[in-house]
């Protein structure tokens, strides 16, 4: 019996009815009656040290239940790699936006009335704006017990200054490279820290049982490690900890680390029996949660006369803001891939994690590897320039291969995806070789840019996932994984992995959704575009498993040995005699002879994955195996610019990257369109601007302006089928990766336009028109 | 956010609409309700104890000519307008405010006596020396008392409207939306933003009617001999976070080029 291969269809999402109608039901859907509601009193300072905090009237309140400030939790502190944010800031608030107290009534309203009345007193103190201002000498420590935080050991603290991190790459010998290259250029680059702007802002309800178990509902990536950091925080052991994860409306990493379930927790255990909901408004989830951080960098790039890239020297310099949270190890993965996917012998990089007084950062879309790529390919635009090259041939001719070595001295084996491949569909799509510059009869210029792309997943070396696979009585199906849905669309992948592999009709599998860690199979998170490649793994030894059950069972009523059993179009039957066969729903539950006798029982397979061969890094030269698969690829854009004031739109953008094999195209396209156009957002407009004293001046949508639907450009999405040969049918993670180059291909274009090469973003009409000014004068 | 206790009325008449403003302290009009929701929900401490709905005032929400007049209800959503085009700069200026679904509800009255400087759809309206149609509570036992009066009598940096006065329509001559017009506009990036200059330029018989939005903090108008003059009539334009004075100047000279270009 042959059946045609569902991989690579594009069945409508499972979710599409109930995400489109608005009725699937997310985390703060999910509010009982008798839950009490939290209220934050947010800084209104950058830095400064807490007086007086009088929370006497607030407390007076009719409906309210509780007042707090951090002297009521002084030992806690709260951190994913290292533990260094307290829940409510105690002594001295270190952002605008940092929580300095909360209140808990029956109801939302009597909440925030109440946190009117709290009296709080402040003495403002120097902020720190930039890494580069807090690396100076005498700048304030923000943090003078960086020492003595608990941390993992793969982060790199320096105490008694304010870097979080540093992460060292030595490969080679760059400096006596850079010395003997006979071209050299050298540029710095830099932009603003920003936030997510998730659809859906972050909630916890959390409540501490009268059994004295704590269960949590967010709207998390990772409720598996939102358990171990919450048992770490509140030294409560993990069986006592039950997280759930809704369906989350959109992630972008900004919900894989831990974030308003720590106070939550806090809170509820105050209130034993009673649900507490701390919920984010839109500006709150903007400030006072974390967002992705700000980078200064400088970069320095050795080459032959033709072309051919001899070494780099790099300084990667992350704005984490007041907490080191998930951005510790965003500078450590930066550091990882830092030349980009480019053959680069001798490396010399530093990539650091450094304290500001700005909001603190977290995971973003990319991890590190957007702030490493605008770096390094804006270098090599001033290469390409500096050599007279074309950008495309410089890249086409640096391009990493099978062969050759990352910087940490990882050899890329023979899954390495076709970059040469990739860079010829985009300059197809663009028509690139018909000119990458033009004015237009109105005085407008169009212009074009190119950037390339790799990125493998920034993993703990154990990185694991699970699914077990079980059975109705129609023989359906159904696949539980610990993996989040938060748009995604893994769930639909998963899907078409299970029915290919089970050779059944996609109708007949489900996947579960609403991850519980007290339900489902462990998963490290869902974070770093592995579910797909991961719990796909496990999913494939799930059903490896199943089968080999069914087969069992049904080789007793049909007689035969269990290897001569094949199963497939929901029967299982003799492989060369298919006329004999059972339906699975006879078998999937245990097989009953007419005589009443059965065997068997429930089917359930078991399937884990765990991520292979990785291994740490050395952490003076950084040499170790610390990426799993590489995902690559290239990414252009056509760009107009008016000259006369500035205006510019993204006219055209493509991307082509090498998946392995597309499962899912619709889906695929999906995620790589979505983040070119977040790319545009973060390239163009979507960064904090600060005041003087560094409070946030757009923490606001209003004010905080996102790409909308009617400026997105003409889409290009192509797809390049390397195998990946351990990914499940040679597929490998294309979630995050579309958003990669697209800082750097439109810098680039932008820079071709104007004339002027532009280091800093947001690339605003006014920036713009500045720097094509500042250039003619 | 919206307090807990919170009266809603829909009064049938203008009159009875200011009668039941004096009777509440801290009532606030109600047309789209995007500013009192916005603000309640920012502060904590805006005060708003009793909403009036004023959409079922029959002349606060009509469109009609007559007389040569065109008269636009103040509680009218801007699409409404806009769609009905009568007043083709209107509709323009219309139509860069916010986005469709936002001006489905923002007012041309809450537009134009709101708290955000913006209030670009006063713009055409002043330039057409329009006239207003309002009413305000009587003091002690008077009645209310209806009055119109030139938009531009009124008009200092904003509306100078009374306690309790509740504007009920505009008015201006059709003839005056047949003469030659151009609008321009633009922001600090996309589309839907508030405008670092909103510009309405009008051709007449003496001259060239300006009027700009965004670039000062109060929208502003002059008339003049020619574009340039009218341009420096209106004074320099404040720098904020989305943009510096000085691009503004420059944005405003080329917006006001390209404006008169097309009216050449």
């Amino acid at each position: 019996m042959t059946r045609t291969s569902q991989l690579g269809s594009s069945p409508e999402r499972s979710d599409a009815p109930a995400k489109t109608s608005g009725a699937l039901r997310y985390t703060d859907d999910r509010v009982r009656p008798g839950t009490l509601h939290a209220a934050v009193l947010y800084s209104p300072h950058a830095h400064a040290d807490i007086g007086r905090i009088d929370c006497a009237a607030a407390l007076a309140f009719p409906g309210v239940r509780g007042a707090f400030t951090g002297a009521d939790w002084p030992d806690v502190l709260i951190g994913l790699y290292m533990g260094d944010k307290p829940p409510l800031a105690r002594g001295r608030v270190r952002y605008y936006g940092e929580p300095v107290a909360v209140v808990v009534a029956d109801d939302e309203a009597a909440a925030l009335e109440a946190l009117r009345l709290i009296r709080a007193d402040f003495t403002p103190l120097p902020a720190l704006g930039s890494p580069r201002e807090a690396l100076a000498p005498g700048a304030p420590i923000l943090h003078p017990d960086l020492g003595s935080y608990r941390r993992i050991a793969a982060i790199l603290p320096e105490p008694g200054s304010n870097v979080a991190n540093r992460s060292r790459i030595r490969k080679g010998d760059a400096d006596a490279a850079l010395a003997s290259s006979p071209v050299v250029v050298e540029g710095e680059f830099s932009f603003p820290p920003g936030d997510h702007a998730a659809m859906e802002p972050r909630v916890a309800i959390a409540e501490f049982g009268l059994d004295g178990r704590l269960t949590v509902g967010s709207s998390t990536q990772s409720p598996f490690g939102v358990r171990t950091l919450l048992s770490k925080a509140l030294g409560l052991p993990e069986r006592d900890i039950e997280v759930i994860a809704a369906p989350v409306g959109g992630g972008f990493g900004g919900k894989a680390g831990i974030q308003l379930e720590p106070l939550a927790c806090l809170l509820a255990m105050r209130f034993p029996g009673r649900p507490v909901r701390l919920a984010n408004t839109r500006e709150a989830d903007m400030v006072s949660s974390p967002g992705r951080p700000g980078l200064q960098s400088r970069v320095r790039v050795g080459a032959t006369r033709e072309g051919m890239i001899q070494a780099m020297d790099m300084e990667l310099l992350f704005d984490s803001g007041a907490y080191a949270d998930y951005a510790v190890n965003v500078s450590r993965a930066a550091a990882v891939a830092c030349t980009g996917p480019y053959n680069v012998p001798n490396v010399k990089a530093d990539t650091l994690c450094v304290y500001t007084n700005h909001p603190f950062a977290t995971a973003f879309r990319g991890f590190g590897h957007i702030e490493l790529s605008y770096a390094t390919e804006r270098a090599l635009d001033l290469l390409a320039a500096r050599l007279g090259m074309d950008p495309l041939e410089l890249r086409l001719k640096n391009a990493a291969r099978p062969g050759h070595t990352t910087p940490t001295g990882a050899t890329l084996d023979p899954n390495t995806g076709d970059l040469p491949a990739c860079i010829a569909r985009v300059r197809e799509r663009l028509d690139w070789d018909a000119g990458r510059r033009a004015v237009l009869p109105d005085g407008r210029i169009r212009a074009k840019g190119i950037a390339c792309f790799w990125k493998a997943p920034a993993i703990p070396t154990f990185t694991d996932a699970a699914a077990t696979l079980s059975f109705a009585e129609d023989g359906s199906a159904v696949l539980a994984t610990g993996v989040v849905e938060l748009g995604q669309g893994s769930f639909d992948g998963l899907r078409l992995i299970v029915a290919e592999a089970l050779g059944m009709d996609l109708a007949m599998v489900r996947v579960l959704r609403d991850a519980d860690t007290d339900r489902s199979p462990h998963d490290w998170t869902t974070a770093a575009s592995r579910s797909l490649f991961m719990a796909g793994r496990a999913a494939l030894e799930a059903v490896a498993d199943a089968v080999a059950q069914i087969k069992r069972v049904a080789s007793a009523p049909l007689r035969c040995p269990e290897e001569d059993l094949e199963v497939s179009g929901g029967r299982v039957f003799l492989r060369d005699d298919p006329e004999q066969g059972l339906p699975l729903s006879t078998v999937v539950l245990g097989y009953v002879y007419p005589n009443g006798n059965a065997i068997g029982g429930p089917v359930i397979g078991r399937g884990r994955y765990i991520a292979r061969g990785l291994s740490g890094m050395d952490p003076d030269t950084g040499e170790g195996r610390p990426g799993l698969e590489w995902t690559m690829g290239a990414e252009g854009v056509e760009v107009e610019l008016d000259p006369r004031d500035g205006g510019f739109r993204v006219t055209k953008a493509a991307c082509a990257m090498d998946v392995g094999r597309l499962i899912h195209p619709a889906l695929a396209r999906g995620q790589v369109v979505g983040a070119m156009g977040m790319g545009i957002g973060y390239a163009t407009r979507e960064a904090f601007v600060f005041d003087s004293r560094q409070g946030v001046q757009n923490g606001s949508l209003r004010d905080y302006k996102l790409l909308r639907y009617g400026e997105e450009p003409e889409y290009f999405a192509d797809f390049v089928e390397t195998p990946q040969g351990d990914g499940p049918y040679g597929a490998r993670g294309l979630g995050e990766q579309g958003i990669i180059g697209m800082p750097g291909a439109i810098a680039q274009a932008a820079s071709l336009a104007a004339g002027v090469e532009l280091n800093e973003l947001p690339l605003t009409p006014e920036h713009l028109w500045r720097a094509m000014r500042e250039a003619r004068s | 956010m919206m307090p807990n206790e919170l009266r809603y009325l829909r009064p049938d008449s203008a009159e009875e609409a200011v009668a039941v403003w004096s009777a509440h302290t801290g009532a606030r009009y109600l047309a789209g309700g995007t500013e009192i929701h916005t603000m309640a929900r920012r502060s904590a401490s805006y005060p708003v104890s009793a909403l009036i709905d004023i959409k079922r005032i029959a002349e606060a929400s009509a469109l009609s000519i007559a007389k040569g007049r065109l008269t636009l209800g103040a509680a009218l959503p801007l699409s409404a307008i806009a769609d009905d085009g009568a007043f083709p700069l209107l509709t323009a200026t219309i139509r860069g405010i916010a986005d469709r679904t936002t001006r489905n509800r923002l007012s041309i009255g809450g537009n134009i006596a709101g708290m955000l400087p913006y209030r670009e759809a006063i713009l055409p309206l002043l330039l057409a020396d329009a006239l207003c149609l309002s009413i305000a509570p009587g003091s002690g036992s008077e009645p209310p008392l209806r009055r119109e009066w030139r938009l531009r009598e009124r008009f200092d940096k904003r509306l100078l409207l009374d306690p309790g006065e509740l504007i009920l329509s505009f008015s201006l001559p059709l003839a005056f939306a047949a003469l030659p017009w151009s609008h321009r506009r633009r922001t600090r990036t996309g589309p839907v933003d508030y405008p670092l200059a909103t510009l309405c330029l009008v051709r007449e018989s003496g001259g060239f009617l300006l009027g700009v939005s965004g670039a000062h903090p109060y929208p502003v108008f002059a008339s003049g001999a020619d574009g340039a003059a009218a341009l420096k009539a209106l004074g320099a334009p404040k720098g904020d976070q989305r943009a510096t004075a000085e691009y503004r100047a420059a944005l405003m000279e080329t917006m006001l080029s390209s404006a008169l270009e097309e009216l050449s």
